[in-house]
């Protein structure tokens, strides 16, 4: 019977300190959580060679060879088992020397309080490059596809969060009056480089659709918080309004595999990378950020690139998927960015008569104007160079709003060797550049900016500006992970609740926008196959509504931020709770599923008439409801205007549904406004 | 007090009338956002307002009632057709008043401007009988084509009206059968006589009703003609034009461009001379109008065509062959002027004087809907200039968001007009995309390259699309800054014709220089100022943005609602991307904004010179050339200090070979691959330099039929262009809101428009035009849950639209046009046909 780790924070901190004693050679480190009667027994490599070292031995070998002498270190604590004053922990180790990997077995025992190691033994798993495992690992009730479905999934799951966390700290932002010209531009070039991020990750949530669809999968919409999935995340997801913290993580997420010590002679950058790995480690200590079961994450930024490198791995081997698992007939019916890219990626450049790229873009640009943007010279390059050609970077620390506008990249794959250059294509944009680029890609990487160069310079700015004036925040009083739940069961400390009617309902309603933005595209991978896609159809229908509820949410969270949380004097200011449902499974009848939407948009009509019943209570109620309504300008215009068009896309769900035959649930004209039923043709519309 | 005059103004500067048949003048309206009827569907069509109506008598020419109709306006009338004794729709005028405001100094240290009443006069020691007024109206149309001065139909000088009686304005044309009898009915002027209740001083201009003229029948073989493939069901022989004026051997509008049939001649050499001596003809009056030889160019419009030709129709159809019927129509445009002479002064010299511009087009068609740009953007971009400057012209941000959110309004009013997907150059039920009309199927032609969906062909539904900007309105309402600012298009790449280029907003559409559509650039510097203010600190109402009346507001001025007026009679239902426009062309008035040289309205081609010879001395800088020697080339380039204006775009196009690259878009026509970039635009950062000298390039080469490029000096070639320095003119007269003179005189507003205008609402599709001329309409959501609806113009209203292809016999057609189109053209009312004047909807037939 496993008992309860109660010491589980105390022994992962021991092993958290291994892990660096380790991977750094130090031994001071390694000393203080090893008891000096400690052993070490194992063997390989090579093969056969045993290495059952005294502490005396062991910290020599660590000193001399730290095992992230070549900058590829990884561990993970896989699991902690305690019974009283005993316990074991298990690490998994890869990159140690650039290419070994190993399983750390410890024991521990608590001594005058303190959990020290006394043993610990280990198994080779073999070498070569830490980011491509060989073969990779998946549980045997598994096949491989289904492996790699999962994988995916775990990869949508992740980009979904980020993206989701990207938008919150990006809504968080205020542009208000009262802040100088000067720090009002720079503030919207942040809520700029922000939303560039998320948009770009919508873009790489939508191409793992693809390949899923590809696989004959299903899409993936929601957001797994499983231990599982959590083990793919660099951080524990939280939606916070933008700080120097949240923006480290953000940072620390999309950083190129690099250690600022060793990889970084540029004393600003460096400066920067170690201010920011510094605050994520905090962080991540906090209680507020660990895992949903309790346990600290450890410091490791490269999980999602890791997850894609993985996912290359297995869809690039045709001996564990084979040829026929891709459908290539749903190449047509993939979400493309011919749809979705919006305009979304850079203008073409001109060819000369020779077909090849012209010194000069723009023949119509006065001259006088041309001189003056010498190529170049908008952003400081900064080449960092790691290990062999394949491993340098290029990072921009420039100004953020010199930064250009996003390149929302929609993939479609028809073979494996699509799907492989889209997933590249993803991790080189913000993700992994570590990976082994494609030597194609890589000369793109050069031109193209990074998530990384878009963290980098908003971080730089916002430091800036901090320690000019330490009580400064450009997101003002907004709250962090806000929720619509309330007790019981008790809430975690981490939540606001909003209390406020107004933050309710608002906060209400921006749950179901949420819910229909992943339902209308969920649907529209749905119809795949059903609709044709050279004329209009409902399916591209549906991509609009997605679209159009982009642009609720980006309104509501716009309302939210205005918003008072409770109605207790000097409140903080609610924030988009982007809470999900019980479930984003759609229905297998397509008609079921129209009815699921009206039902959805029905539902926000409800709870947009009780704000307005709120509004017109009379007494203090009314009064505050009303003042917390204003304070939030423009919301009882744009709640009209939503009401006006969930009542024409009711309309619309009712004609799709009486095409099919059935019958929506009957309009309750209590919620909304009655309106007249559309007139006989050629009648004037009363 | 005493209140001295110390100036005059007619406002509004510039007043719309709308032709109509009918007698009684329409009733005055307005359309309102957030009316309470509306409150609960802000996204719907904007309300129709009855507003107060001031009802003149005929006899006492007095205003002798002002009521509020009531709803349903009433926008036609039936009446008894004394030939034939059946009832007959007819539109009824759009007639606006001219206000008379004075400019006085009272208490308060600035000028004011206040309704010139009967008691101010009398403060002025002046009286009624000091007043009078002349108008000058214009239609140019015809001349405009044939370049012939004795084309123009024109008032025999200015009417005069000292009285209260109503005075016809009559034009006369010297190429008329009877020049001194046969004219062209253009409507009607009359002063107001000011009463008790209504002392102000004013003029009231009823327009014509929309009738054509043509070809006189006293001479010479009539012209007939059917229609291909429609059986001859739709013959309109000249016999059914009303008005027979324009003389058969006159002038050379009868068969333009090129010489009539030699009826009558049987002989092979007279017919030749026939037809020589009617080139020789066209020659000499192109040489006494100051107009190269026909040779060099042929003059014509952009589009081309715009005139009534003999069947088959239209001329794209049946190899370009494009004959003049000879028809003409009486819409016209020009002056109003109101003089205040005291006793014994020559009201010709009275310092008491003012004018302003009046125009007659067709109809308000949408009345509840407005244009995304309309002549009064473009008026506002030249009173304010293009730029939004918050340093410069500091404005609330509140004000910026209501007129970004106006904009946005403004488009999805436009876009539920247009059948999205046809537009989109879309197939149409397997049939091809090349065999309708759209703006890829244009720029196809244009570019000589394969028609292209603009948008990915399965997401474009206009109900859709509709909802998708509605949507994009209601976060702006919300005080959501607007994001979209990179989908606008740039005024300057409007010849971008790359996907990134052809998606730019507003979609679809055509702009003034046949690319396509661009706001004005003051309407995107709003949008970008809006997208950078702070968050507004109250609620930002979609309420017009309103401007004290002083002498000095120019834009107030403009946009001045006199009482009695419909909104239809304002700038703001006027149409902007002229190409070539409803109710004016603007295009022309550009084209005299640099003292010296005549351009032409839709490039930038110097077809004239200034009349005073004195000036085409004027050397360029490197005293190679003479302005004299201007007429046919190009300007290129505006230059001022560090400023330089480009007045051509490159146009480009995706690459074959590389998705991501573009190459330039050339045809044998085209070589350089340029394309003129529209005056309203191209000229607006000119026009704060009037009264100054700009640097002019323009190429040293002819241009007469392509473009010249840009050649800058290199290391083993000079420049290839020459540099002038001209004047810029005022685009308006000192201290008014009147256009100038100058830019324009009476008629020529009007001259690109199409003769007859009812020819161009055949001819010209919605997506030049959509809420002005609809295209789709009675949209509803069909069985598959996409838009389905009639186009406007088909016969049968069955639900199921039919794709104009300019021959569909389901569709109207151009003489059921001429012959009644106020009985074709239906008024669209919430996006539905509107009930005739009896209340029902006239019942389809099934074809």
């Amino acid at each position: 019977m496993m008992a309860a780790t109660d010491d589980y924070d105390e022994i992962a901190k021991v092993i958290a300190t291994y892990i660096e004693g380790a991977k750094t050679g130090n031994v001071g480190l390694l000393l203080h959580i090893f008891h000096e009667k400690a052993r070490s027994f194992g063997e390989g490599p090579p093969p056969g060679k045993r290495w059952d070292l005294d502490m005396e031995e062991y910290t020599k070998m660590q000193e001399e060879e730290p095992l992230n002498k070549d900058g590829k270190y990884r561990a993970r604590l896989v699991s902690v088992k305690q019974m009283g004053q005993s316990a074991t922990a298990v690490v998994e180790e890869d990159g140690c020397w650039g290419k070994f990997s190993f399983v750390q077995i410890f024991s521990l025992s608590r001594i005058d309080g303190a959990w020290k190691i006394v043993n610990k033994t280990y198994t080779h798993r073999g070498g070569g490059d830490p980011t491509s495992i060989k073969p990779p690992e998946k549980r045997p009730d598994m096949s491989w596809r289904d492996h790699l479905v999962m994988l995916l999934t775990f990869g949508a799951t992740a980009e979904h969060c980020l993206m989701v966390q990207y938008l919150y700290a990006a809504y968080s932002l205020k542009v208000e009056s009262n802040e100088t010209p000067r720090l009002r531009k720079m503030i919207e070039s942040w809520r700029h480089n922000l939303l560039a991020v998320a948009r770009e990750e919508m873009g790489h949530l939508l191409t793992v659709q693809n390949l899923l669809l590809l696989l004959g999968a299903p899409a993936a919409l929601a957001r797994d918080s499983s231990v599982w999935a959590q083990n793919y995340y660099p951080y524990p997801f939280s939606l916070d309004p933008l700080t120097l913290d949240t923006l480290a993580c953000f940072v620390y997420a999309e950083m190129p595999d690099i250690d600022p010590d060793t990889d970084i002679d540029d004393a600003e950058l460096k400066a920067l990378l170690k201010d920011v790995i510094a605050r994520v480690e905090k962080r991540l200590n906090d209680p507020h950020h660990r895992l949903p079961d309790g346990r600290v994450m450890l410091l490791d930024a490269h999980r999602v690139g890791a997850l894609y490198q993985q996912i290359i791995d297995v869809i690039g081997n045709p001996k564990l998927i084979p040829d026929s698992a891709f459908d290539e007939s749903s190449y047509e019916f993939q979400a493309s960015w011919d749809q979705w890219g919006r305009g979304y990626r850079p203008a073409p450049y001109r060819l000369d008569a020779e077909g090849n790229k012209a010194e000069d873009d723009d023949p119509d640009e006065p001259a006088a104007a041309r001189k003056i943007k010498a190529p170049g010279k908008t952003r400081a390059a900064r080449k960092i160079e790691v290990g062999d050609d394949d491993g340098s970077y290029v990072v921009r620390l420039g100004s953020s709003q010199a930064i250009a506008e996003s390149f929302v990249r929609v993939d479609r794959a028809a073979t494996r060797t699509d799907a492989v250059e889209a997933l590249h294509r993803i991790a080189k944009q913000g993700e992994a550049q570590h990976l082994g680029l494609n030597k194609r890609l890589k000369s793109s990487a050069e031109s193209e900016l990074s998530h990384f160069d878009r963290f980098i310079a908003v971080y730089k700015e916002l430091k800036a500006e901090i320690d000019k004036n330490a009580g400064w925040s450009p997101a003002k009083g907004v709250c962090s992970n806000p929720t619509t739940r309330h007790a019981p069961p008790p809430l975690e400390p981490k939540y606001s609740q909003l209390e406020s009617v107004v933050a309710k309902r608002l906060g209400q309603m921006f749950n179901i926008r949420y819910r229909l933005l992943l339902n209308y595209l969920g649907h529209f991978f749905q119809l795949a196959k059903t609709q044709p896609v050279d004329r209009p159809n409902v399916r591209a229908l549906l991509m609009h509504r997605v679209f159009g509820e982009m642009y609720n949410i980006k309104t509501l969270a716009g309302l939210l931020v205005r918003t008072p949380i409770s109605e207790e004097p000097d409140s903080r200011w609610a924030g988009p709770p982007f809470e999900m449902p019980y479930s984003f499974t759609l229905p297998d009848a397509d008609a079921d599923v129209w009815r699921q939407h009206h039902e959805l948009i029905g539902t926000s009509l409800k709870a947009c008439k009780k704000l307005f019943e709120a509004a017109s209570m009379p007494g203090p109620v009314g009064r505050t409801v009303k003042d917390h309504l204003a304070a939030a300008t423009g919301a009882e215009a744009y709640l009209l205007a939503l009401q006006d068009l969930d009542l024409q896309t009711q309309d619309w769900f009712e004609a799709v549904l009486a095409s099919e035959g059935a019958k929506p649930a009957p309009r309750d004209h209590r919620f909304g406004v009655a309106l007249p039923r559309q007139s006989p043709k050629g009648a004037a519309r009363s | 007090m005493t209140r001295t005059i110390r100036g005059l103004r007619i406002l509004p500067p510039f007043a719309i009338a709308r032709l109509g048949s009918a007698d009684e003048p329409m009733d005055n309206y307005t359309i309102e956002l957030d009316a309470p009827a509306n409150q609960d569907r802000p996204l719907g069509y904007r309300a129709l307002k009855p507003l107060r109506t001031l009802i003149v008598g005929e006899r006492s020419g007095e205003i002798e009632d002002a009521r509020i109709p009531t709803l349903p306006l009433k926008f036609t009338v039936d009446r008894k057709d004394e030939k034939d004794g059946k009832n007959r729709k007819q539109i009824r005028p759009v007639a606006p008043f001219l206000e008379v405001f004075a400019v006085i100094r009272s208490d308060k240290k600035e000028d004011e401007l206040v309704p010139l009443t009967v008691e101010l006069l009398s403060e002025n020691g002046l009286s009624v009988k000091d007043v009078s007024w002349t108008v000058r109206v214009a239609n140019r149309k015809v001349a405009r084509r044939t370049g012939d001065e004795n084309d123009v139909v024109a008032t025999r000088g200015e009417v005069v009206i000292a009285d209260h009686d109503i005075h016809a304005l009559h034009g006369y044309c010297n190429n008329f059968e009877s020049p001194d009898s046969d004219t062209v009915d253009f409507g009607q002027a009359r002063f107001i006589k000011p009463n008790a209740e209504h002392p102000e001083i004013r003029l009231r201009f009823t327009p014509a009703r929309g009738l054509i003229y043509g070809p006189g029948t006293k001479s010479g073989q009539q012209v007939v003609g059917s229609y291909s493939g429609a059986g001859g069901a739709f013959v309109f022989s000249v016999d059914d034009v009303e008005r027979s004026v324009y003389g058969r051997d006159k002038g050379i509008w009868i068969g333009y461009p090129d010489p009539p049939a030699p009826v009558g001649i049987s002989d092979e050499a007279a017919a030749d001379k026939f037809k020589a001596d009617w080139k020789a003809k066209r020659e000499q009056i192109w040489n006494d109008n100051g107009w190269p030889t026909p040779d060099k160019f042929d003059n014509e419009t952009l589009p081309p065509g715009l005139y009534a030709i003999n069947p088959p129709a239209p001329s794209w159809l049946y190899d370009n062959v494009a004959i003049s019927r000879g028809y003409l129509d009486d819409a016209c445009d020009g002056f109003v002027e109101v003089r205040v002479a005291r006793p014994g002064e020559d009201p010709e010299t009275s310092k008491l004087k003012a004018r302003a511009r009046i125009c007659s087009g067709p109809p308000a068609m949408a009345p509840d809907s407005l244009f995304v740009r309309t002549l009064a953007d473009d008026l506002d971009q030249v009173v304010f200039g293009p730029d939004v400057d918050q340093d410069v012209d500091p404005e609330d941000p509140e004000i910026t968001r209501t007129r970004a959110q106006d904009i946005v309004r403004r488009a999805f009013e436009t876009v539920r007009f247009m059948n999205v997907a046809v537009m989109n150059g879309n197939d149409f039920k397997g049939r091809p995309a090349l065999s309708l009309d759209s703006m890829p199927e244009e720029e196809a032609a244009d570019t000589e390259r394969a028609i292209r969906p603009v948008m990915h062909p399965g997401a474009v539904d206009t109900k859709a699309v509709t909802a998708l900007h509605q949507q994009a309105y209601a976060a702006l309402r919300a005080g959501t800054a607007p994001w979209f600012v990179r989908l606008l298009r740039r005024p300057d790449k409007a010849a971008d014709f790359t996907d990134h280029g052809r998606r730019k907003m507003p979609a679809l559409m055509c702009g003034a220089d046949n690319n396509y559509l661009a706001l004005t650039w003051r309407q995107i510097h709003t949008i970008e100022k809006a997208a950078t203010d702070p968050h507004p600190s109250a609620a930002v109402k979609p309420v017009a943005v309103s401007h004290p009346l002083t002498p000095r507001n120019l834009s107030a001025q403009i946009h001045h609602e006199a009482k009695g007026n419909p909104i239809s009679s304002r700038p703001i239902t006027s149409v902007a991307n002229c190409c070539p426009g409803l109710e004016v062309d603007f295009r022309a008035v550009w084209r005299r904004l640099f003292k010296g040289i005549e351009l032409r309205e839709y490039d930038n081609l110097v077809v004239r010179l200034d009349p005073d010879k004195t000036m085409h001395a004027l050397a360029s800088r490197d005293g190679t050339m003479t302005l004299g020697e201007l007429q046919g080339k190009r300007l290129l380039r505006v230059v001022v200090g560090k400023e330089e204006y480009r007045m051509m775009t490159h146009i480009s196009g995706p690459a074959s070979s590389d998705p991501d690259g573009r190459i330039q878009l050339t045809t044998d026509m085209n070589p350089a691959g340029l394309a003129p970039l529209e005056w309203s635009n191209a000229l607006a950062y000119v026009l704060r330099h009037a009264g100054k000298t700009v640097g002019c390039d323009f190429s040293k080469d002819d241009g007469w039929d392509q473009q010249q490029p840009l050649i800058e000096a290199n290391e083993t070639e000079p420049a290839k262009y020459v540099s002038f320095d001209l004047e810029v003119r005022s685009f308006f007269e000192d201290d008014t809101a009147v256009i100038s003179r100058a830019l324009a005189e009476a008629g020529e507003l009007t001259q690109g428009l199409c003769s007859p205008w009812q020819n161009d609402y055949r001819e010209c599709s919605c997506y030049y035009w959509a809420s002005a001329r609809p295209d789709f309409v009675n949209v509803e959501f069909d069985s598959n849950g996409l838009s389905a609806g009639d186009n406007w113009f088909q016969r049968t209203r069955t639900g199921s639209y039919v794709p104009d292809d300019y021959a569909d016999s389901r569709l109207i057609m151009y003489d059921e046009l001429f012959r009644d189109w106020e009985k074709a053209l239906k008024f669209q009312i919430g996006g539905r046909d509107a009930p005739d004047s009896s209340g029902e909807v006239e019942a389809g037939k099934k074809g």
